[in-house]
C-alpha cells in the first residue's frame, strides 16, 4: 500500500482492465494507462536487462527506452493480449543494439576485446566473484549468442517463446544458443570463480 | 539432473537473487515526461516522411521523363524539327537520331521532321526516296508518311518512296515488317521482311512483290528526278492486283458520312460515300475544311477533276480567306500549266502565310519548268532574299547562277 504522494510526485490510477484494455486506454490517450502500462511489465523488463547486461550504468537507460520504443510503436501491435511477449521482443531488440553499440564503440576505439573489462563498470559492489566471473564470460559472446542463453537458461523462455522474442526461426536460435552454451562452459571451467559451481554441480 | 544443469541451475538462481529492485517511481515519471514530448516528435517524423516520400516520387517522375519519356533529337547540320530538307541530285542527307536510328534522304528528294516523340518520330517525305535503319526499342513508334500513304515501323531496315507527279508510292523491307496505310491498300497492308510493295493511284493498283535486290536499289524510278508535268506517266506494275473494286460491287452504302471515313483513313470507303452522295451535292454541302480535304482526297485517288473542282468551290464560296489561299496552293501544286500562277496567287494573298516559303520555292521551280527562265530567277531571287536559309535556298542559288536554256 503506497503512502501519501510527495509534491509533483506522479501517481498511477489503479487500472485493472486486461492488457487489451490497456492498450486501447494508451491509444485513446489516458493519462493513467501510459503509467500502468509502466508498473506492470518494468519489473520484468528490467529484470531481463539486468541478467542479460549485468550490473551496468546504462541498464536504466536502456529500461527507458525499451518503454519510450513501446509507446512509439504502440499503433503497430495487433494482437493486444499478446502485449507481454511483444513488450520482451521490444526489450530484446533494444538490448541488442545496446549490445552492438557498445562493440561498435570498443572498435573505433582499436581496442581488442580482452583488454576491456566486461561489465563496463560494474557498481554493484555486492554482487559475488561467482557472478562478476558470470557477466565476464556472457560478455565474451556475440550479442545473439548472449541473449540466447540468457532467454533460455536464466529466463527460463522455452525454445518457441525466446525464438519470437528474438524475431527468428526456432532452429537459428536452437544453432545460437548451441554456440553460446558451449562457449560458456567451455570458458567457465576457467574461471577460478565458477570451479567451485563447477566442483559443487559435479 | 546432469552437471551442466545444476551449473546453469545454480547461475540462474545466483542471476536471479542478485537482480536489484528497481526505483519505479523515478522511471515512471521519466517515462510519462518523455511521452510528452512522443506526440510532436512523431507529428514531425510523419511530416518528413511525406516530404521524403513526396521528393522521391518527384525524383522519380523526373528521371522517369528524362529517361524514357524524353523526346526523341536527331543530328543533321543544324536543321530542326518541322523544317524542310532538300537534297540535290548528287549528295544523300542522313539524319541521326539519339536512340539509334539512321534515316538519309536520298538524292533529289525532300522531306521533313514532322515530328519528334518519345519512341520514335513522324518523318514526312514530299518526293523522292528515304532509307531508315529503325532501332527497334520496346514500343517504338516510327511513321512515315509518303503522300496519302503511312508507314509504321517498330524497328526494320526499309525504303520509302513517293513521286508525287506520277503519284506512286513504294516501300521495300529488308529486315522487320511494316504496315502500309493510305488509299488503294484497304484499311492496311503489311510489308514484311523481304518483299515491297508498290502502289500506283492512278491507276490505282498495288502490287506486292519479293525483293530480287538490296532495299538500296530497289526503287529506282523513285530515286530518279521526278519529270515535269506532262512527263508520260511510268507503265503500271505486272502483275498489279486491281484493289479498287468495280462501283457495283463496293459494300452497301453505309449510312456514315465521307468526312469520317476519311478521318479514320478509310479513303476507299470514303470516296464510295462521296460517289453515293453525288459529287456536286458534296461540294455544295462542304465547308472549307472539307471541300480542301476532299480535294487531297480525290487526288490521292487520282480523280484530278473532282479535285480541282473542289478547289475551286473553296476559292469561290470561301473567298478571302486562309482556306482560299491554301486552295490556291494546292492548285499549284497539281503540276497543271497554271501552277506558276497559283502559286503567285496565294503569296499575293497571303505574302505571310503558314506556306509562304514553299510557295515561293516553287513558284521560282513552276516558271523554271515553264521555260520562263527570267522571270523564275527573279521570284528566285525574291525568295532567296526573304528565306535565305530555307530549303529551297541551294536551288535558288543554283538557278540564279545557271546561263539562260
Amino acid at each position: 500500500m503506497r503512502g501519501p504522494l510527495a509534491r509533483g510526485e506522479i501517481c498511477a490510477l489503479p487500472f485493472d482492465g486486461d492488457d487489451a484494455a490497456l492498450i486501447e486506454a494508451v491509444r485513446a490517450g489516458q493519462p493513467d494507462a501510459v503509467a500502468a502500462l509502466y508498473d506492470r511489465h518494468v519489473r520484468a523488463i528490467h529484470g531481463m536487462v539486468f541478467r542479460v547486461l549485468g550490473p551496468e550504468r546504462d541498464r536504466d537507460d536502456v529500461v527507458q527506452d525499451v518503454f519510450v520504443r513501446a509507446l512509439e510503436s504502440l499503433p503497430k501491435l495487433r494482437d493486444p493480449s499478446a502485449l507481454r511477449s511483444w513488450m520482451i521482443g521490444i526489450a530484446v531488440m533494444t538490448i541488442r543494439i545496446h549490445l552492438q553499440r557498445r562493440r561498435r564503440q570498443r572498435w573505433l576505439r582499436f581496442l581488442p576485446n580482452h583488454e576491456l573489462p566486461e561489465p563496463e563498470a560494474p557498481s554493484d559492489e555486492s554482487a559475488g566473484d561467482e557472478l562478476k566471473e558470470v557477466w565476464a564470460i556472457l560478455g565474451e559472446l556475440s550479442p545473439d549468442e548472449r541473449i540466447a542463453v540468457v532467454l533460455c537458461r536464466f529466463e527460463g523462455l522455452s525454445l518457441d517463446a525466446a525464438a519470437a522474442a528474438c524475431a527468428m526461426s526456432v532452429a537459428t536460435l536452437r544453432r545460437r544458443l548451441a554456440r553460446g552454451q558451449s562457449k560458456f562452459l567451455a570458458r567457465a571451467a576457467r574461471r577460478p570463480g565458477l570451479s567451485r559451481w563447477f566442483e559443487g554441480a559435479q | 539432473m546432469n552437471d551442466r544443469e545444476k551449473l546453469w541451475v545454480a547461475c540462474a538462481r545466483a542471476v536471479h537473487d542478485a537482480t536489484p529492485p528497481v526505483d519505479v517511481a523515478r522511471g515512471r515519471q521519466l517515462l510519462l515526461e518523455a511521452q510528452r514530448s512522443l506526440a510532436p516528435r512523431a507529428r514531425t517524423r510523419l511530416r518528413w516522411r511525406i516530404c521524403l516520400a513526396a521528393a522521391s516520387v518527384a525524383t522519380m517522375l523526373a528521371i522517369v521523363r528524362f529517361v524514357w519519356l524524353r523526346p526523341l533529337t536527331f543530328e543533321c547540320a543544324g536543321a530542326e524539327a518541322g523544317a524542310w530538307l532538300a537534297t540535290d541530285g548528287t549528295a544523300e542527307l542522313p539524319l541521326r537520331f539519339s536512340e539509334g536510328t539512321v534515316v538519309v534522304l536520298a538524292p533529289d528528294s525532300r522531306g521533313r521532321v514532322d515530328e519528334l516523340r518519345t519512341r520514335g518520330a513522324r518523318v514526312v517525305l514530299e518526293r523522292g526516296t528515304l532509307r531508315a535503319q529503325v532501332t527497334h526499342r520496346l514500343r517504338s513508334d516510327w511513321r512515315f508518311v509518303a503522300g496519302p500513304f503511312e508507314v509504321a515501323v517498330t524497328g526494320t531496315a526499309l525504303e520509302v518512296g513517293w513521286d508525287p507527279v506520277r503519284e506512286r508510292f513504294s516501300t521495300a523491307v529488308t529486315s522487320g515488317a511494316v504496315k502500309v496505310m493510305g488509299p488503294s491498300v484497304g484499311s492496311e497492308v503489311t510489308v514484311r521482311e523481304g518483299e515491297r510493295c508498290d502502289v500506283d493511284l492512278a491507276r490505282h493498283t498495288m502490287q506486292l512483290s519479293r525483293l530480287s535486290q538490296p532495299a538500296t536499289a530497289a526503287l529506282p524510278e523513285l530515286v530518279a528526278p521526278a519529270p515535269g508535268p506532262t512527263a508520260p506517266a511510268a507503265p503500271a506494275p505486272v502483275p498489279a492486283i486491281r484493289l479498287v473494286p468495280p462501283k457495283h460491287t463496293r459494300a452497301p452504302a453505309p449510312a456514315v458520312r465521307w468526312t469520317i471515313l476519311e478521318e479514320a483513313g478509310r479513303y476507299d470507303e470514303a470516296l464510295a460515300a462521296v460517289d453515293r452522295a453525288g459529287v456536286d451535292a458534296t461540294i455544295a454541302a462542304a465547308n472549307d475544311d472539307e471541300l480542301l480535304r476532299l480535294a487531297r482526297l480525290a487526288r490521292a485517288a487520282g480523280d484530278t477533276a473532282v479535285a480541282t473542282r473542289a478547289l475551286m468551290a473553296c476559292r469561290h464560296s470561301f473567298a478571302h480567306t486562309a482556306s482560299a489561299g491554301v486552295a490556291a496552293y494546292e492548285l499549284g501544286r497539281a503540276a497543271s500549266p497554271s501552277a506558276a500562277r497559283w502559286f503567285a496567287v496565294y503569296l499575293e494573298e497571303q505574302p505571310d502565310g503558314p506556306l509562304a516559303e514553299q510557295a515561293s520555292g516553287r513558284l521560282f521551280e513552276a516558271l523554271e519548268l515553264a521555260g520562263r527562265h527570267a522571270d523564275a530567277v527573279a521570284a528566285a531571287r525574291r525568295s532567296l532574299a526573304r528565306f535565305p536559309n530555307g530549303p529551297y535556298a541551294s536551288m535558288a542559288r543554283r538557278l540564279i547562277d545557271s546561263p539562260p536554256k
